[in-house]
């Protein structure tokens, strides 16, 4: 082979290093926390941007949001089901007269780029709350949040971190993973009997808690997890997962992962004929279409923890969401969407026209509530700063979602 | 027993489409001496094409038309980083990698909302049982596939006279065409067959799976591992690198537990290949 064949071996290879390396740097980006957040930032002028509030001068809302990257449905449908909602509220006349500016940048699903996101729309855009999508990305922009003292209400995430510990300026709207897993488990455990459990769950670092959550809810009623099998978003190769199931012959089978990829199993376990002896349970993140389209069909007995609201997708409280985009079929992010920006206008009318980040403290560990909104449940100021705790049961009957029943955690 | 002819079928499932993928490229860079990195997205964009017309046509003939969107994708490629501005082949190369990271950019913005598609296809459900290990039929159609195209491309290269002038190009264009080698149809042949190879894989992977604009991802490293493995020449050392690692992937799933090795293994092979076995192929023993 002549050298310049083995050059040409060598800069392929080259090539390929790089391509891996740059790709793998994107993904770990969503994984890390964001290390290198935000010398650039300047308090001062984030501080002032959060506590101005003229007459009528326009409330400040900015959110990143993963509107591309590995699973961009999600982000796409929470931001725009929030922008309809604000641009209802402003064509109603806004928020004690206050116009919502909502700014929403994508972030990728990646860490960095949220992190440069809420710095931009701190420094630039002035906002006075921020609120996001995506679980990793919405913890990484924590401490860039908490070091200009800038609100952050009610992230479509259902990390353990942003409230535990809860600290002034975080404040969760939604049951956390670890609530809506433990509650599914004990609603099957008490329905269906007790037995042993495989955990499949994603590798990320996002779902540690959550199944560490589910193991000891599983314990706690008298099973016993047998085996935690990895997986991931883009798994490309089910089979060896099913071979795993099929080797421990769970009773229950536990979902701890992305709708596509829950799908995607369920389907290489229908393939082969495998299936757990009483039922398969899952999380808000897999009651979805998306779930039904991979699968190609849910099996009988196969329960999600997930809101309220979306237990019941044919009830008005859905409807009432769809109306606000009805050419986007509605997932359960557009749901979750119409309840983050419900729950934040709620935050703007209470607080009248003194919009400081001392104030949304007050409001919301004191005084907040008790509400009650079609797509949440009650929520109510709370010492946890989880603002409602009402978990629906769901599950698919002829591939459509239906209420089962519901818990509190 | 059983888990291990289930890690071996199910390996040897994923290893076909890998194999499937590396003939593809090992085709192209022997006919035109240019590393398509953009290859699997031709077949990730004929997928789609099969899924959408599948819709307005019977699915057989949804498949057909993909097919053809990936050969035409192919000869576009061709035309618009060959012809456009002819280059060196590892200019060609750098070129294709710029395309596909367009092309996954561009699919991602407009397909990503709705992925995964699911995709049934025009293979009837069911499944036969391999000691204990059941077999799709979509599986074993992909494994048949795989058998006629790498049979197809054999023959092509070694019994046409086609396969005989690319050849002649592989081994010095400049020569070829001084002797008034038809070097531009050989180019042509070769980007159109590269694509409908590409475009068998992501429509057998999607019935099997789903579709969605990053489908082809997992086949790109495990395809060039095989493809450089076999240092780009020899389609039957590529197609047993790509069952091996097919079958080791599956294994590593089962028995680690650990999703991350199976990237880790991949770039392993594929740096074994670069390492280890191109020295092989340079001295011509592997050919």
């Amino acid at each position: 082979m002549s050298s310049h064949k083995k050059h040409s071996y060598a800069l392929v290879g080259a090539l390929l290093a790089t391509a891996s390396v740059a790709a793998a740097c994107g993904s770990s980006g969503a994984k890390s926390n964001a290390t290198n957040q935000s010398n650039a930032t300047n308090p001062t002028t984030a501080a002032g941007a959060a506590s101005g509030s003229a007459t009528n001068a326009p409330i400040k809302i900015g959110m990143t949001s993963s509107n591309t990257g590995a699973f961009p449905v999600a982000g796409i449908q929470a931001s725009g089901f929030m922008q309809r909602y604000f641009d209802k509220i402003n064509s109603q006349g806004g928020v004690n007269g206050h116009q919502i500016d909502f700014k929403v940048l994508d972030d990728g699903a990646t860490a960095s780029r949220a992190t440069a996101n809420v710095q931009q729309l701190i420094l630039q855009d002035h906002v006075q709350v921020v609120t996001s999508d995506g679980s990793a990305t919405s913890v990484a922009i924590m401490p860039i949040l908490k070091q200009n003292n800038i609100p952050y209400l009610f992230p479509q995430s259902f990390e353990s971190a942003l409230i535990n510990p809860p600290q002034n300026g975080v404040y969760a709207l939604f049951p956390l993973y670890p609530q809506q897993i433990n509650t599914v488990v004990k609603y099957a455990y008490k329905k269906l009997g007790a037995g042993s459990a495989v955990i499949v769950r994603d590798d990320l670092p996002v779902w540690d808690s959550s199944t560490s959550a589910a193991t000891q809810e599983v314990q706690a009623m008298g099973g016993k997890v047998t085996k935690v099998i990895q997986s991931t978003y883009t798994q490309s190769d089910w089979g060896s997962v099913v071979l795993q199931i099929q080797q421990a012959h769970p009773d229950y089978l536990i979902l701890i992962t992305s709708g596509p990829a829950a799908g995607g199993l369920l389907k290489a376990m229908s393939q082969q004929g495998v299936k757990p002896g009483k039922a398969s349970l899952g999380i808000a993140s897999e009651l979805s279409q998306l779930t039904v389209k991979a699968a190609g069909g849910i099996p009988d007995n196969t329960f999600y923890g997930a809101l309220p609201g979306t237990v019941a997708p044919g009830g008005a409280s859905s409807a009432s969401c769809q109306q606000l985009w009805p050419q986007e079929p509605m997932e359960i992010w557009g749901l979750e969407g119409c309840a983050q920006a419900a729950a934040i206008v709620q935050v703007f009318k209470d607080l009248g026209d003194n919009f400081s980040a001392s104030a949304i403290d007050n409001l919301l560990n004191n005084h907040f509530g008790p509400f009650k909104t079609s797509y949440t449940g009650t929520f109510q100021s709370s010492p946890t700063h989880l603002l409602t705790n009402g978990i629906g049961i769901g599950t698919y009957v002829n591939n459509a979602v239906a209420p089962v029943g519901s818990g509190v955690q | 027993m059983s888990t291990f002819v289930g890690i071996s079928v199910n390996g040897l499932v994923t290893g076909v489409l890998f194999a499937l993928v590396a003939m593809s490229l090992i085709l192209l860079y022997k006919a035109t001496g240019v590393v398509n990195f953009a290859q699997p997205q031709a077949g990730m964009i004929s997928a789609f094409a099969a899924y959408w017309l599948s819709k307005d046509m019977p699915s057989w003939l949804g498949v057909l038309c993909g097919l053809l969107c990936g050969g035409g994708l192919g000869l576009v490629t061709y035309l618009i980083i060959v012809r456009a501005k002819p280059g060196k082949a590892l200019e060609l190369s750098l070129r294709t990698m710029a395309l596909f990271l367009l092309t996954e950019t561009i699919a991602e913005h407009f397909w990503a909302a709705g992925a995964p598609y699911n995709y049934p296809g025009p293979i009837p459900q069911g499944s036969i049982n391999l000691i204990n290990y059941r077999v799709s039929y979509d599986q074993l159609v992909a494994a048949a596939a795989s058998a006629i195209v790498a049979i197809g491309v054999s023959l092509l290269l070694s019994r046409t006279r086609i396969g005989l002038i690319s050849r002649a190009v592989a081994a010095d264009r400049d020569a070829a065409t001084n002797l008034g080698a038809p070097v531009v149809t050989v180019d042509v042949v070769a980007w159109i067959v590269a694509g409908i190879v590409s475009g068998v894989v992501a429509i057998l992977y999607g019935t099997m799976q789903s579709i969605s604009p990053t489908m082809m991802d997992p086949f790109v490293v495990a395809g060039f591992a095989a493809a450089i493995i076999a240092g780009f020449q020899s389609m039957g050392i590529a197609v047993v690198a790509a069952l091996l690692l097919g079958v080791v992937q599956s294994g590593t799933g089962v028995y680690i537990n650990a999703p991350i090795w199976s990237e880790v293994i991949a770039f392993g092979f594929l740096y074994i290949g670069l390492m280890v076995f191109k020295g092989r192929t340079a001295l011509g023993a592997a050919t």
